[in-house]
């Protein structure tokens, strides 16, 4: 049976429009475990998610195919809710392109594992509900894939073709590529961020650019997440799309329960080991909602402390452990122990976040998911997520420290996504070289006639240390640290200091503090300067002290000489 | 060139190579008439080139592929006054003006530097047409290094590679493919994506943009495209 609907669908791809979404049910489904109501769950669609158009396919699972022969028109976008997490990707994606869809904007939603087979058909559709509309959130968050954001690969399992027997080719699939965007990235100042997080060195800094090979991208995402101005994405799963899914999966279907739902950051890598969990209701309680990412390691403590500061029961992170191809083990391990130390001290319960990893084996891994949700009254701290830009951890922790009535936390530790900086007021000489190369503009110079100030907002800091690698003077230093008044003060001056006026044309030419440096520098290497010099560097700009010289050297005379 | 005779799908989404192949040239070949000027001929090549790659023959094996088709049978499918106006467009765009060309439709435009090396890429591009035993007909008026011709010696590579899968030549095959992506690497992606941002600006949403970044799109898949079907044949030497 097909069950179709066109409720004032927006063209595909009109500006400002949002996306046509076709959800295409595997018919199956109705029969599977307890079985889903298809029909409550495409009225409830069509109802709620303005612009989708919804088919009920039989053995949708077994025919990819069929999407192309259903009567639903062109979309820009797929949502396929399938009876297992075990489909023919590269089939699904060219039987999509025959109906116009974007292979980066198909979203496969398990919903036998997660619903038909482990709950009531009451509860499974409502859960399948709440999936269903967090896929169409973050496929709407997505305008579509560029060239450049895609690449073909040809699904060979790891073989070459035999060139004997060629003649066919298993089918096309498409992978997304991360991409830059040139006008936010801060490459041009120093900022080596994504070069540094990309475990397969397929980002490299050429001449202030950052520049991808695409055959070594390898789509982890790790990228996306370091990146401190969000000019790296992960077309297909950009943070923006985990964020609305996120949000989707917490108040999607009634939002009432949301301190009873939990959010599972699942590595794309072991999805299969969770459905199959998932397929029996005691082995992964129903409380988790699963959010396929790239990599663990791209699970920022921004993404895990928004989320439960916008109401999740608890947040998990599931790895591939020991296996991980990135070795990132041991920095998700990191992000999650920080997030622990910040909620404990919250006085918040650290059991709220939590590390999986799959090397523990199926057994112990479904014991410690079981584990119950922690009582608490920290939620509704934020009303919306916003995962990417270097305030989001910040921010999630102002949020958490407003719910628990606290605003003294200080706490160091060598994870930790924020820095905090300090400079010696007495030796700054204000040459502004931090603030340059600050990819976040936590640092700021600013400058007036009178005076220079350098400034520092602790919400933007990343502690990436690219301000204490070129100061001159060697008086920054960073620490890995949050301080929650500091937080909460927002911008503060670090050193204050004067402008000198030049004496021979009145502009301002140089701070005040950088010319006793330069004195002291001279006096300091005994370098012979005669007291005229001295004068002339202290007291006047570089253009006028041209000037003076060469009156001096022609035996002119004049005001300004008189004046030097 | 013949379309295979086998061009039905082999088996759950499996394809031939020489369908594939034929499909491209068929791609190339497209782009390559959308920039002739014109006239009535040309746009029924066009129109009759994009319903050959539509879905209905297979043309969703290649992404971004159907976006071309969609993108020229919708605005080159014209009456006689709409291509009359395209034709306008057309010398406006890449016809000479009091202050030269607009936007050149030629490789040497973007790749001849400040010392005006034009003749240099000209003779680059003449000697790969030559190396594949390709010569431009005398009755031609267009420089070698226009798009049109470099997208047509493409879709010859590419037809020529289609008949070597199908008569089962696999070695001639898979030299053409690596010949194919030389090509592009060497000259069509030096100034592709250049010329595809001087079009966008200079015809704001207009047909040829349009067009142009369709081919674009297409042309920079391919290269993927063709990189891994190297590596998946082996004949790159390398591993993925």
């Amino acid at each position: 049976m097909i069950h179709t609907s066109s409720p004032e669908q927006a063209a595909p791809g009109s500006p400002g429009a949002p996306a046509a979404i076709s959800i295409f049910f595997c018919g199956t489904l109705r029969e599977l475990g307890g079985g889903l109501d298809l029909d409550r769950i495409a009225w409830w669609l069509q109802e709620t998610q303005h612009g989708t158009q919804v088919a009920i396919v039989r053995d949708l699972c077994d025919r990819p195919e069929a999407i192309a022969n259903s009567p639903l028109s062109q979309a820009t976008a797929a949502v396929l809710g399938l009876c297992s997490g075990d489909y023919r990707e590269a089939e699904f994606q060219r039987s999509c392109r025959r109906k116009g869809i974007d292979p980066l904007r198909i979203a496969f939603v398990n919903l036998g594992a997660y619903c038909a087979v482990p709950l009531k058909t009451n509860h499974a559709t409502s859960k399948a509900k709440v999936l269903l509309a967090a896929a169409v959130a973050a496929s709407q968050r997505f305008s579509g894939s560029s060239p450049e954001a895609v690449r073909p690969y040809v699904l060979t399992e790891g073989h070459r073709i035999s060139r004997r027997a060629l003649f066919t080719m298993p089918p096309i699939a498409y992978r997304p590529v991360a991409t830059i965007d040139a006008d936010r990235c801060q490459a041009e100042s120093g900022c080596r961020a994504c070069v540094k997080a990309c475990p397969v060195e397929a980002l490299t800094g050429v001449d202030g650019k950052i520049e991808i090979t695409r055959r070594s991208c390898e789509a982890c995402g790790m990228c996306q997440s370091a990146c401190p101005t969000s000019a790296a994405a992960l077309p297909g799963r950009t943070l923006s799309q985990v964020e609305a899914e996120v949000m989707a999966l917490l108040s999607g279907n009634g939002a009432d329960d949301r301190n009873r739902r939990a959010i599972l950051f699942v590595c794309r890598r072991i999805a299969a080991t969770v459905d199959s969990l998932a397929e029996t209701s005691d082995r992964l309680p129903e409380w988790w909602y699963p959010v396929d990412i790239p990599c663990a390691g791209s699970v920022s403590p921004a993404m895990i402390l928004q989320t439960l500061a916008f109401g999740a029961g608890a947040v998990g992170v599931l790895g591939c452990g020991d296996a991980c191809p990135y070795d990132q083990h041991v920095q998700t391990q990191s992000a999650v122990e920080y997030c622990q130390e910040i909620m404990r001290s919250l006085d918040l319960p650290a059991e709220a976040v939590r590390f999986f990893d799959t090397s523990a084996g199926p057994n112990l891994l479904s014991s410690q998911l079981s584990s119950p949700l922690p009582d608490g009254s920290w939620h509704d701290g934020l009303s919306t997520l916003s995962f990417a830009g270097p305030d989001a951890t910040a921010g999630a922790i102002a949020a958490l420290a407003q719910v628990a009535g606290t605003d003294g936390l200080t706490m160091d530790h060598a994870h930790s996504p924020l820095g905090s900086i300090s400079v010696q007021e007495d030796a700054c000489t204000s040459c502004g070289s931090c603030a340059l190369v600050c990819p976040t503009g936590a640092l700021r110079r600013s400058a007036n006639g009178v005076g220079v100030a350098l400034s520092f907002d602790p919400n933007l800091c990343t502690g990436c240390a690219e301000c204490a690698n070129v100061c001159p003077e060697s008086i920054i230093t960073v620490s890995r640290s949050v301080d929650l008044r500091r937080l909460r003060a927002g911008r503060i001056d670090l050193c204050k200091g004067d402008i000198v006026r030049c004496e021979l044309c009145g502009e301002s030419f140089a701070p005040a503090a950088m010319l006793r440096r330069i004195v002291a520098l001279l006096e300091e290497k005994g370098t012979p300067t005669s007291e005229g010099t001295m004068r002339a560097i202290t007291h006047t700009c570089a253009t006028c002290r041209g000037i003076g010289k060469a009156c001096s050297k022609n035996g002119l005379s004049g005001e300004r000489h008189q004046r030097l | 060139m013949e379309r295979p005779e086998h061009v039905c799908e082999v088996h759950r989404g499996e394809f031939l190579l020489s369908e594939l192949a034929y499909l491209r040239a068929t791609a190339y070949r497209l782009v390559s008439q959308a920039f002739l000027n014109p006239v009535a001929a040309v746009a029924e090549a066009v129109r009759r080139l994009a319903i050959e790659l539509s879905h209905e023959t297979g043309g969703e094996q290649l992404n971004f592929a159907q976006r071309l088709s969609h993108c020229c049978v919708s605005l080159l499918y014209a009456d006689e006054a709409r291509l009359q106006q395209l034709q306008a467009r057309y010398v406006a765009l890449f016809g000479a003006t009091a202050h030269g060309l607009s936007c050149p439709p030629l490789e040497s435009a973007y790749r001849r530097g400040s010392s005006g090396r034009e003749g240099f890429v000209i003779a680059a591009v003449e000697r790969d047409y030559a190396t594949a035993g390709v010569f431009l007909s005398r009755s031609h008026r267009l420089p070698p290094d226009h798009i049109s011709l470099e997208m047509e010696f493409m879709a010859v590579l590419c037809g020529r590679e289609a008949e070597a899968w199908a008569s089962e030549d696999s070695k001639s095959a898979t030299r053409l493919l690596e010949k194919e992506r030389r090509f592009l690497a060497k000259h069509v992606l030096s100034w592709l994506p250049a010329f595809a941002a001087d079009l966008r600006d200079a015809d704001l949403g207009g047909t040829y943009s349009q067009i142009t970044a369709a081919g674009y799109s297409f042309v920079r898949h391919d290269l993927d495209l063709s990189e891994e079907l190297a590596v998946v044949l082996g004949t790159n030497g390398g591993s993925r």
